[in-house]
């Protein structure tokens, strides 16, 4: 039996969120810092899954220089919001702009937003910063903070790789509407998020 | 893009159990060995192994072969002056980041360097290894095998690191390296956040 090479990438991104626990974010959380811990944590939360796989599907979209600008720009935002959590800076409705990544995000995927790059990194950091805020306040106390960090921002990159991976498919038609079907899917498990159902 | 990409993940997925053992397993290694992998498995030297390598390697190879030198010469020093001062213990640390951050920056603006901030940034690089490094087994027979072991594994591993780089320097492999400087500079800023709220 023989599989076309995009295709089994595909499945084969499309399998890795789907790894991850349908729990929400932050939820179970406790078992301790480190590596893996930071790891696992942008991995636990669908909606973060979503929201990061959908930085990587829009970056396809959108081509270069965007496909590698947007991973580039959110783990550096994502780390300036998380240090605002862990410094407890206020920041209102973090969970509700987490939600609000992936319904606007999986929007831009689902429609084949082209918006002009500057657009495009504008939101994506700005959402960044709500990614990291949640992951900076639960930032260990102890000393592995820096083993918790590296954890999170290799699991946030595979994230995306995963999203551009699966973004590839887009090459031929039926691929491409594949891809806008996920971003639909990402947007409609945001609005799940925000209204409580998921 | 999607291979180098692929493989950039990969690595880095890979280096997340080794990291997380870090100093686990090193004393059971032997004074030869646990000098020898201690730059690989302890994450801050790690990060800075591997920021300094990709700067070195994206500035061309007649950066390589004068930050190369400098970085082992700066490791050696850094070993010999960690056993002869007493710094504070989070202070290697900070220098290895603060090393990693810098020459990340670099990396993700893409631009080349002069020859004589190339030496510093290796040498300073080196250093912070070095000082974060030094052994602390007894009897000075093996804190000397545990040194010159750090010496030739960190040196053997910015010789490997910056000729794969500067031999790899097509579009796409350069946009690997920028996710990946993008990757380190975050987690720099995660954890020197962390520091200033402990």
């Amino acid at each position: 039996m023989r599989f076309a090479k995009p295709a089994c990438l595909g499945l084969a991104a499309a399998l890795v969120p789907a790894l991850s626990s349908v729990a929400r974010a932050h939820v179970g959380e406790g078992a301790g810092g480190g590596l893996i811990s930071g790891f696992v944590h942008p991995l636990l939360g669908a909606d973060h899954v979503m929201a990061m796989v959908a930085v990587g599907l829009w970056g396809v979209f959108l081509g270069r220089p965007a496909i590698w600008l947007l991973p580039v720009i959110f783990p550096l935002v994502m780390a300036l919001g998380g240090v605002m959590g862990m410094v407890g800076m206020p920041l209102p409705s973090v969970e509700t702009g987490i939600a609000l990544s992936a319904i606007v995000l999986g929007l831009c995927v689902a429609l084949g937003a082209r918006a002009p790059l500057w657009l495009a990194a504008v939101l994506v950091g700005f959402f960044a910063i709500f990614h990291g805020y949640a992951h900076g306040a639960e930032m260990p106390g102890e000393a592995d903070a820096l083993s918790f960090a590296l954890g999170f921002v290799i699991a946030t990159g595979v994230l995306h790789l995963t999203g551009i991976l699966f973004g590839s498919l887009a090459r031929t038609e039926p691929g491409r509407l594949a891809v806008r079907a996920a971003g639909a899917v990402i947007a409609l498990g945001g609005v799940g998020f925000l209204t409580g159902v998921v | 893009m999607r291979r180098s990409l692929v493989g950039l993940a990969a690595v880095l997925v890979l280096l997340v159990p080794g990291a997380a053992s870090a100093h686990g397993n090193l004393a059971a290694a032997g004074a030869f060995y646990s000098g020898l992998l201690h730059p690989l498995l302890v994450p801050a030297e790690l990060l800075c192994l591997l920021a300094v390598g990709l700067y070195l390697g994206t500035n061309g190879r007649h950066a390589s072969q004068i930050g190369v030198p400098v970085f082992a010469g700066f490791v050696a020093a850094g070993l010999a002056l960690g056993g002869l001062l007493s710094l504070p213990v989070r202070l290697p640390t900070i220098m290895a980041l603060a090393a990693a951050a810098l020459a990340s920056l670099s990396v993700i603006a893409g631009k080349r360097l002069p020859h004589a901030l190339l030496a510093v940034l290796a040498g300073f690089g080196g250093l912070a290894i070095g000082l974060d490094a030094v052994p602390d087994a007894d009897g000075w027979g093996d804190r000397l095998l545990t040194s010159v072991a750090t010496v030739i594994g960190s040196g053997a591993a910015i010789v490997i690191l910056t000729a794969f780089v500067s031999s790899q320097q097509r579009e796409l492999s350069r946009i690997g390296y920028r996710v990946a400087g993008s990757w380190i500079m975050a987690v720099a800023i995660l954890y020197f956040g962390w520091l200033a709220v402990q």
